[in-house]
């Protein structure tokens, strides 16, 4: 890349930084928002916009991201919100909704009378912002594995809302919380940044799911940022739905605090957005922790959809499990580099990774990079990534049956989706889930 | 006549694995083909089934008195062919129920009938898993996967008498199953066998015979059909093995 070309670069990222973080300079005061941003804003002045050369970006292309001319946010009609807010809200979470917006909280679509006294659960910037002990301390604190994340201090310098769900300790949530971000907008491109926290305090449970969902042909970048404090003993069950406008760009960040015996099990689906990048990263500060970070991304036309994870076992007698399948159709491109850490005083790790991709199209392009970086030495961990079409085996055998060729195509393919999909815990989720990869699949390798 | 098979050259990857088969069946009748290993008789069955590894070089496949094959597949299968596999296969995240249900409105659709929900379907089922003697819960598994090699053979007869093919092809359902299993499959056959179907059976064992019995007996040996007989020529082939048939052929062949 030529200096001047690299230049133009910095130069959109900074205007990138400056229309992401407009509206927000009013921020005032000690509040706990105010302190985030002030660190963040100093980071960024020594962050750059990752390119080409950084290892973890070279098989994106940013730039067309970074050319988003990025107007003011719109505020749809209640009426497109409600669309987008019917297709994606299930019963079993009523009461125990939050709503988001175009990034603002909607006191509208939410319904927070499910939570019971006990459970603090709401928004992070509302009135009330300045009293809200419940999540000092744990507001930022996961997040600090990505202080070195370009994206992710743009989200903390410029998030205007958010949601949290704080579970105080030896308390189970009565049925799933939802935190719905729906994005929708006109013919002007703009950007949302949304936030959420996660706290389960010891012996506690819950279960979340989080769905981004948009309005096809809305043009805007979601940079979000989800921190979960899974504490001693806990259980967090948590559900990702990436469901963007097709003309998104979804960036998105996740941090994970596991203490003592804390398990997390979590399922990240994404099919939408044109082009989406995920951060996972999980610390497994404690010994006896389970942790689950299972996905599928289902790719077509030119999207891109890039996942990269890091499970760092930081304590013993642990166990750490990820199954990410692909299924990548006409010229699309996945990417996925997972990352397992087992560090000098870990011992008695049993950690599984595994990435398979299903390819339905000679054009689309895959890569894959699990790794393992060990430093203890008794420990068993097993990685591998597959990449494989559907089998004419199977198809015959489907064929034989009676089923058409397409249909045999597209019950494989569903079935190569199904092992992550089936393991959702939500039962209306996964109907819900179901139904749209089967019409997703219903198109693909035709 | 249900079946007809006419002088049937059939080649894979380059080579000639049947080198003219002659063969008629009709409804109401049971017909074996016995033959030692590579002989041709799964390469057959797969051939009537529409097989795409297979090139058929000469001859023709008659169902129903209309030729075959131009057909797909899955249009064969709705026309009434069901071909029990030899080694079936493993569908990983789709479950049996999902595949019967599947293949069997599939199946209403091509007739003009009317398809069953999942409820109504699931009666139904389960009446048929009786007649394998087949726990319901195999229902909710993913086709195949992790079943024993006895399970997997029963559950082809599952879907058989699910679909009620006109032409059931049956390649070596009997091997790999204990006695009581095989008594079981052979019950199972013989409740859907009538006078308006027809089954093929491949077997390297006469003993399943002993309960179907065959009206004719085929004996292939290398792409050919060595012999043809009644119930008695299994007998004789378990007896005498099959390299008396083999001489036999390379005498016609030279003649
Ligand atoms: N798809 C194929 N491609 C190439 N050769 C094949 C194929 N299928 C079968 N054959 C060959 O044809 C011969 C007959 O095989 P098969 O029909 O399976 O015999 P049988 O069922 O009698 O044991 C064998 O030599 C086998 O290797
Ligand atoms: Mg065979």
């Amino acid at each position: 890349m030529s200096a001047e070309s690299q230049m133009n670069l910095q130069d959109r990222s900074e205007s990138f930084v400056r229309a992401l973080l407009d509206g927000t300079e009013d921020l005032e005061g000690p509040t706990r928002r105010h302190r985030l941003r002030s660190d963040a804003l100093e980071r960024l002045e020594t962050l750059r916009v990752p390119g080409a050369k950084d290892e973890a970006w070279r098989f994106l292309r940013l730039r067309p991201m970074l050319d988003v001319e990025i107007g003011s946010t719109p505020t749809p009609s209640d009426d497109e919100v409600q669309q987008l807010v019917d297709a994606k809200a299930f019963d079993e979470a009523d009461g125990r909704r939050l709503v988001f917006v175009n990034g603002a909280f909607s006191e509208t679509f939410s319904s927070l009378e499910g939570f019971g006294d006990d459970v603090h659960a709401g928004r992070i910037a509302g009135p009330d912002e300045a009293d809200l002990e419940s999540i000092d301390g744990h507001l930022g604190s996961a997040a600090d594995v990505f202080d070195e994340d370009y994206f992710a201090q743009i989200n903390q310098a410029g998030f205007r809302d958010g949601g949290y769900v704080v579970v105080p300790p030896d308390t189970a949530v009565d049925g799933p919380v939802q935190l719905l971000n729906v994005v929708t907008g006109g013919d002007e491109s703009f950007a949302v940044q949304p936030r959420a926290l996660i706290v389960a305090g010891r012996g506690s449970k819950v279960s979340v799911v989080e769905d981004f969902v948009g309005a096809d042909g809305s043009t805007y970048i979601n940079n979000c940022l989800t921190e979960v404090c899974v504490e001693e003993s806990a259980t967090v069950d948590h559900v990702v739905v990436q469901g963007d406008s097709d003309r998104a760009y979804h960036m998105n960040r996740r941090a994970i605090d596991m203490d003592d015996g804390a398990n997390y099990n979590s399922r990240t689906i994404s099919y939408g957005a044109t082009f989406s990048r995920f951060d996972v990263h999980s610390r497994g500060d404690g010994e006896e922790i389970d942790c689950t970070l299972d996905g599928l991304a289902i790719l077509s036309d030119d999207q891109v959809s890039d996942t990269h994870s890091v499970m760092d076992h930081r304590q013993g007698h642990s166990g750490s499990h990820q199954l990410h399948k692909m299924i990548i159709d006409d010229e699309s491109h996945a990417v996925f580099n997972g990352k397992i850490f087992v560090q000098q005083h870990a011992q008695k790790i049993d950690a599984y990774q595994l990435n398979r991709t299903l390819s339905l199209s000679r054009q689309a392009k895959v890569n894959t990079k699990p790794q393992l970086e060990i430093f203890a030495d008794d420990v068993s961990c097993t990685h591998g990534a597959t990449i494989g079409q559907l089998e004419p085996e199977q198809l015959f055998y489907l064929q034989a049956r009676g089923l058409t060729e397409d249909q045999a195509r597209e019950l494989l393919i569903f079935g190569f989706a199904a092992e992550i999909v089936d393991t959702i815990p939500v039962a209306s989720v996964r109907d819900r889930i179901t139904e749209t990869i089967q019409a997703q699949t219903r198109s693909l390798g035709a | 006549m249900l079946l007809e098979i006419e002088n049937l050259h059939v080649e894979a990857e380059g080579t000639e694995i049947l080198k003219g088969i002659d063969l008629k069946v009709d409804t109401g009748q049971i017909h074996a083909i016995m033959g030692p290993n590579g002989s041709g008789k799964s390469t057959l069955a797969k051939v009537i089934s529409g097989h795409p590894d297979y090139e058929v070089t000469r001859g023709d496949i008659l169902f129903e008195g209309e030729s075959i094959l131009e057909d797909e597949p899955d249009e064969r299968a709705q026309d009434g062919i069901f071909m029990a596999f030899q080694y079936p296969v493993e569908v990983p995240g789709v479950t049996n129920s999902v595949l019967l249900r599947q293949a069997y409105n599939a199946r209403q659709e091509a007739r003009g009938e009317q398809p069953l929900d999942p409820l109504q379907f699931d009666d139904f089922v389960r009446e048929k898993c009786k007649l394998v003697d087949m726990d319901p819960d195999f229902l909710d598994r993913n086709v195949n996967v992790g079943f024993s090699g006895g399970e997997k053979k029963r559950n082809e007869i599952l879907q058989m008498a699910v679909l009620e093919p006109k032409l059931g092809l049956l390649d070596e359902t009997d091997s790999g199953l204990d006695i009581d299993a095989l008594r079981t499959v052979a019950d199972g056959i013989k409740s859907l066998a009538g006078d308006d179907n027809a089954y093929v059976m491949v077997t390297h064992y006469q003993r399943v015979l002993e309960y179907i019995e065959p009206n004719h007996v085929h004996v292939m040996v290398g792409g050919r059909i060595a012999k043809s007989g009644d119930k008695d020529l299994a007998v004789t082939v378990e007896e005498k093995g099959y390299d008396w048939l083999a001489d036999d052929i390379e005498t016609t062949g030279a003649a």
